[in-house]
């Protein structure tokens, strides 16, 4: 067994729990994401999955972008935590932010804006990339597994 | 991961060079820059991404504002050197063509 902590940011926590398992947990603040991410990509080197390295780390930056903007509202008190466990051809993770949650059920993944839009591609982007994703019932937690191929829509 | 971008002006045209990602986080400074600088008369703005590591939606947002905006002035935002899997996020959300996203050689 395996444990050790890395701070990218002074109010950042992160963890390695058991060689396989990554935590963090920081402040709802982009800043503190990009921490985030930093520690992923270190982290998916180390399991030499350099085939969904790419999908892992954008998948995880439109959850955190989700959980800052829409979950957290940009409160800085508010806190979103990232677990991210590696297999052997996959990766899973699962954001959680503070807030209030949404009504999940009420979007559809499967249509994408229109193309004069500026906004609204997150969970397309999740959707596009993830084997499976689900929310939790009050949706404030997302559950996204990233496979070595690139999986089918996830269930909701 | 640090990002740096530049701006370039031949006359009425301009490109855009993105080194790092192009994410939620550098969004706001780029935003802005550009903003002024297709205040100036553009008829084409090029983004090189050639050394674009990461794009997430909040980068096809901004790329999209900026093709917005220049359209409305007649004119045309191009896309140019996308690594694979920069391109095959754009043509998974189906704005290839929409952006103008020139294919090269390192799509492989």
């Amino acid at each position: 067994m395996h444990a050790g902590t890395v701070t990218p940011r002074k109010t950042s926590k992160a963890a390695s729990l058991d060689g396989r398992t990554l935590f963090c947990d920081a402040p709802s603040y982009f800043g503190a994401a990009e921490g985030m991410c930093m520690l992923v990509r270190h982290f998916l080197r180390q399991h030499e999955l350099p085939e969904i390295a790419f999908s892992t780390e954008l998948v995880v930056r439109e959850c955190l972008n989700n959980a800052i903007n829409h979950g957290n509202r940009h409160d800085p008190r508010k806190r979103i935590r990232l677990f991210v466990v590696a297999e052997k051809k996959a990766v899973r993770l699962t954001v959680e932010d503070d807030g209030d949650g949404f009504n999940w059920q009420e979007y559809s993944t499967a249509r994408l804006p229109g193309n004069t839009e500026t906004a609204g591609r997150g969970l397309a982007v999740i959707a596009s990339y993830a084997r499976h994703f689900e929310f939790n019932r009050r949706g404030n937690v997302i559950r996204v597994e990233i496979g070595t191929k690139r999986g089918k829509r996830g269930k909701r | 991961m640090t990002t740096n971008y530049r701006l370039d002006r031949t006359q009425s045209n301009c490109k855009v060079t993105v080194s790092g990602a192009l994410t939620a986080i550098v969004i706001p400074e780029i935003k802005e820059a550009l903003r002024k600088e297709i205040q100036q008369p553009t008829n084409e703005l090029v983004f090189d991404l050639r050394d674009t590591t990461m794009l997430d939606s909040s980068g096809i947002g901004l790329l999209i504002a900026t093709s917005n905006t220049l359209a409305q002035k007649q004119g045309v935002l191009r896309v140019i050197n996308p690594s694979h899997e920069v391109f095959e996020l754009l043509r998974h959300m189906h704005l290839v063509s929409r952006l103008n996203v020139c294919p090269t050689s390192r799509q492989g």
